[in-house]
């Protein structure tokens, strides 16, 4: 409706302008008419004049004040005029009656002006709505709505800044709220908050707080600035930190009539102070409470900050007592200068010292070590401006780990001293480890290690030894003694065995230890030659034994004949009995003599071994002719015929002993001759391997197989019905001993003759011519 | 004792002992027969009635076996062993009569269920004495299931 009217009142101020012209010519003629012969001195032009501001007041301050201005100007005229004239007069008249008359124009035209009477009465607004009153009109328009502006860019302003803002009367209503203010107080239209208190969104404490902070502002007029409160956030439940600021708020007349206050959150910076806050309690707690010294410096290593476990080692209860004091100040010179090196050279390079263990003298002579971790500080930027060092006293670990190296030095002095034990043992020694399955079950053993008497022993290198499986060893799935071995590497009980190893054809004592669970080692001793010797000393006791046993016998036998027939023979005698006598004598001769003979012989065994003659070449032939012709008269007698073979060689000998050897095994010859009607003997020789053989061979009863090794044997009679001690052989065989070489029978049984051979050791023959 | 004569199987080697011991036995008329061998083949021989000696007339079963151990052949112990070995023949008395005093034959002599053992004194009185002792014992004292 405003926008239609507007628009009529441009097309029609045309006319409007007309039909105001016209009045204002009719007024003006009126006027005229009647002043104008009063007016002479002042003019017509001086009464128009006088009008004009009448009309413009009018148009612009309406009909009062069009009334106004023509009373104004009717008044002036009379003050100017009035006193000129006579009361009374027409003149006079007039003046009074122009002035009701300007006021009468003034009030119309105002009147006009306001009510717009055109309108009313034309339908077209030919009102007084003039240029002037619609600039006035449109001042006043722009004045609103430039104060609508301004309130809209403020109220723009305030709802979009993040803090709170309000304003309340003197009573504590609120009267602007900005929107932040309002979500704080969980609104969200100003209307809402309108004459509401704080009472109306706080608790009653808090409300209570803000008003008597406000009162207090109101009373005295001095604002409360960057004031922190705690505050309610009645959105979240919440409380929140507010830092607030409440200005009064003064009329023109300096009166206070409210106060304005903004309040922004801290809440979240408050946090973060509390954190930071925290942070430096944790840091300050844990930094006093460590057990290691924490210290910070700067970029000339003088001590900025340390913990008070720095300043109890360093005796001060002040850190102002030793913030910039360097080490050298604190610790002297030498360790001072060391350390400054190294944190300078830490400061330039940015590159951490971790773990250094350092030491400095005390004054005491002790030494003090410490483990020290040095980092580098730095600034916003990256730049190094200090460092932070941390330091623990490790005096106990260091001698703790100086008798740890003390105990390793002895440690590898008795490992050193094992080790050569082990290498220079003569004994063969191995350590193993059972290789067990999954089931627990040992099903192999490794060598682990082996010293060089295993290497000759064994001709198995350590290298090829080490790491080497016992089944691979061996090439069999269970190596030899595994039982034993799994035995002792799980009870632990040590056990010892002899054994003829096959692999290597020699005899064994085997020692089998468990250093370890899991673990054995073998100390092995080859025992072959102990083994042989000890066979010897068998086969020798075995002798001994004999001998004795038979000394004890063959030499008892004669004497119980001796004594037997002595007696019986004393009885015989006693009781006249006479024709036993000559035979029982000659048994006891016989007896005699035999006992006389075996001890001879025992005499003459005894002494081959214990007595030998210097040994020289022999010739054999001339040997054998000479025991030959000792014979001579046992021979005639068995008719033996005796042949010794041209080609027996000389050897090199005890000339008696090998006479010796040829004297029994030719008498043997003669004596085991048998009924061979043409009895013969040979001596000779013949090559066996690179063997030299001499043999004596007869055609007499032979030797059983059964009794080849036995007739060598003491005291070892064949035949009872032959003479003998049965120590012939036994000789024969000492002698042929001593001088290297074996002796032995060849004889295909009884009745095929026997050949009784003999070597000498290869020394013995090379004599030969 | 009564009705049945008595043999005596004598294994000595030594002719002269041999000798001793038949005069001693004859002398206090213990046995009715001495059979005397030399050695351990003819004395095994004997028992099992082999070769020479398969006569049972001349060569009874013995009544006791005087028993030496040094034989030519075979050992006197090796005799004893087969003997007491021998379910027929264990039940004959031997009597081993030797030499030896080693304690080694005397032990092996008892593992191998010798019924006695006695060495030969040297003295000729205690050698007659033990002979008739023995004799009067073994064939006399001596109860035997036969």
């Amino acid at each position: 409706m405003t926008e239609h009217i507007r628009k009529k009142d441009t097309i029609q101020s045309q006319i409007f302008q007309t039909v105001l012209a016209l009045l204002a010519i009719l007024l003006l003629a009126l006027y005229i008419l009647t002043f104008s012969h009063i007016h002479q001195q002042l003019g017509e032009t001086g009464g128009i004049i006088i009008l004009i501001p009448v009309i413009l007041s009018a148009w612009v301050l309406g009909a009062r004040g069009g009334m106004l201005a023509g009373l104004i100007v009717g008044l002036i005229n009379l003050l100017l005029h009035g006193f000129t004239l006579q009361h009374g007069s027409i003149e006079f008249v007039s003046i009074i009656f122009g002035g009701i008359i300007a006021s009468i124009i003034g009030w119309v035209t105002g009147r006009f002006s306001e009510l717009r009477i055109s309108s009313l009465l034309f339908g077209v607004d030919l009102s007084t709505d003039t240029r002037w009153h619609k600039v006035a009109e449109l001042l006043r328009k722009r004045t609103k709505e430039m104060a609508a502006r301004e309130r809209n860019l403020l109220r723009t302003l305030i709802d979009n800044l993040p803090d709170n803002i309000y304003v309340k009367d003197d009573k504590g209503r609120y009267v602007i709220n900005n929107m932040a203010h309002l979500r704080s107080i969980g609104l969200s239209k100003q209307e809402e908050a309108l004459g509401k208190t704080s009472f109306d969104f706080f608790s009653d404490l808090l409300a209570k707080k803000f008003t008597s902070d406000e009162q207090k502002v109101l009373e005295t007029g001095e604002p409360l600035i960057n004031h922190e409160e705690e505050v309610l956030n009645v959105k979240t439940g919440k409380i929140n930190w507010h830092v607030t600021t409440k200005v009064p708020i003064r009329d023109n007349h300096e009166n206070i009539i409210g106060i304005v206050a903004v309040s922004r959150d801290i809440t979240e910076r408050k946090k973060i102070e509390e954190a930071l806050k925290n942070e430096k309690a944790f840091l300050d707690a844990l930094m006093d409470n460590i057990p290691d010294s924490i210290y910070f410096k700067d970029r000339q290593c003088r001590l900025l900050r340390m913990n008070r476990k720095e300043m109890e080692d360093l005796g001060v209860n002040d850190m102002s007592q030793i913030v910039g004091k360097t080490d050298a100040d604190l610790w002297g010179e030498k360790f001072g200068r060391k350390t400054f090196i190294d944190e300078q050279r830490l400061m330039k390079s940015g590159e951490p010292i971790i773990g250094l263990v350092e030491s400095r003298q005390l004054e005491g002579g002790q030494t003090n070590w410490t483990w020290t971790t040095k980092v580098p500080l730095r600034d916003d930027n990256g730049q190094i401006v200090g460092l932070v060092g941390i330091s623990r006293g490790i005096n106990d670990l260091m001698k703790a780990q100086q008798e740890r190296e003390k105990l390793l030095a002895n440690l590898s002095d008795s490992e050193h001293k094992f080790r050569t034990l082990f290498e220079n043992l003569t004994e063969g020694v191995a350590l193993h480890e059972m290789i067990y399955d999954q089931a627990g079950k040992a099903v192999d053993y490794r060598i682990l290690d082996i010293n060089p008497s295993y290497e000759k022993y064994t001709g198995l290198l350590h290298k090829k030894a080490k790491g080497l499986l016992g089944s691979v060893l061996y090439g069999i799935e269970s190596p030899p003694y595994f039982e034993e071995f799994e035995r002792v590497a799980r009870t632990g009980e040590p056990s010892t065995f002899e054994t003829y190893f096959l692999p290597l054809e020699r005899h064994f004592r085997i020692g089998v230890i468990s250093p370890k669970k899991g673990t054995f080692a073998t100390v092995f001793e080859d025992i072959t030659e102990r083994k042989q010797k000890q066979k010897e000393l068998q086969d020798k006791n075995a002798e001994l034994e004999r001998f004795t046993y038979t000394v004890s016998h063959d030499l008892k036998s004669p004497l119980i004949t001796i004594k037997g027939f002595a007696g019986a023979l004393l009885h015989d005698v006693i009781a006249g009995r006479y024709q036993r006598l000559e035979s029982d004598l000659k048994r006891i001769a016989d007896a005699a003599d035999k006992m006389g003979g075996l001890l001879g012989n025992l005499l003459e065994l005894s002494r081959v071994g214990r007595i030998m003659n210097p040994p020289s070449d022999v010739n054999l032939i001339e040997l054998t002719q000479e025991v030959v012709g000792l014979l001579a008269g046992t021979i005639a007698e068995h008719k033996v015929d005796v042949v010794i073979q041209s080609d027996l060689p000389m050897v090199y000998g005890d000339q008696r002993r090998l006479a010796q050897v040829l004297q029994n095994l030719i008498e043997n010859g003669v004596k085991f001759m048998g009924n061979q009607p043409n009895p013969r003997i040979e001596i000779g020789t013949r090559k066996d391997r690179e063997e030299q053989v001499i043999y004596v061979h007869d055609n007499g009863i032979g030797v059983d197989p059964q009794y080849h090794e036995t007739v060598f044997g003491l005291f070892n009679k064949l035949d009872t019905g032959t003479h003998g001690t049965g120590i012939g052989l036994a000789l024969v065989r000492r002698i042929v001993e001593i001088h290297g070489g074996k002796v032995w029978v060849e004889s295909q049984g009884k009745g095929f003759g026997a050949t009784f051979c003999f070597t000498l050791s290869s020394n013995n023959i090379t004599r030969k011519e | 004792m009564i009705g049945r004569p008595m043999t005596i199987l004598l294994v000595e080697d030594n002719p002269d002992h041999a000798e001793l011991v038949k005069r001693n036995l004859e002398e206090f008329q213990v046995a009715n027969h001495i059979n005397h061998v030399e050695d351990g083949e003819a004395a095994l021989d004997y028992v099992y009635r082999r070769g020479a000696y398969s006569d049972h007339k001349n060569f009874p079963r013995p009544d006791l076996i005087l028993l030496d151990l040094r034989l030519p052949r075979i050992d006197g112990l090796e005799v004893l062993k087969q003997i007491k070995r021998d379910l027929t023949l264990q039940a004959i008395p031997v009597v081993v009569l030797t030499t030896s005093d080693a304690e080694k034959d005397l032990a092996q002599a008892y593992e191998y269920h010798a019924n006695s053992y006695v060495t030969k004194p040297v003295n000729f009185e205690n050698f007659s004495r033990l002979l008739r002792d023995l004799g009067y014992y073994w064939l006399a004292w001596n109860k035997r299931p036969w």
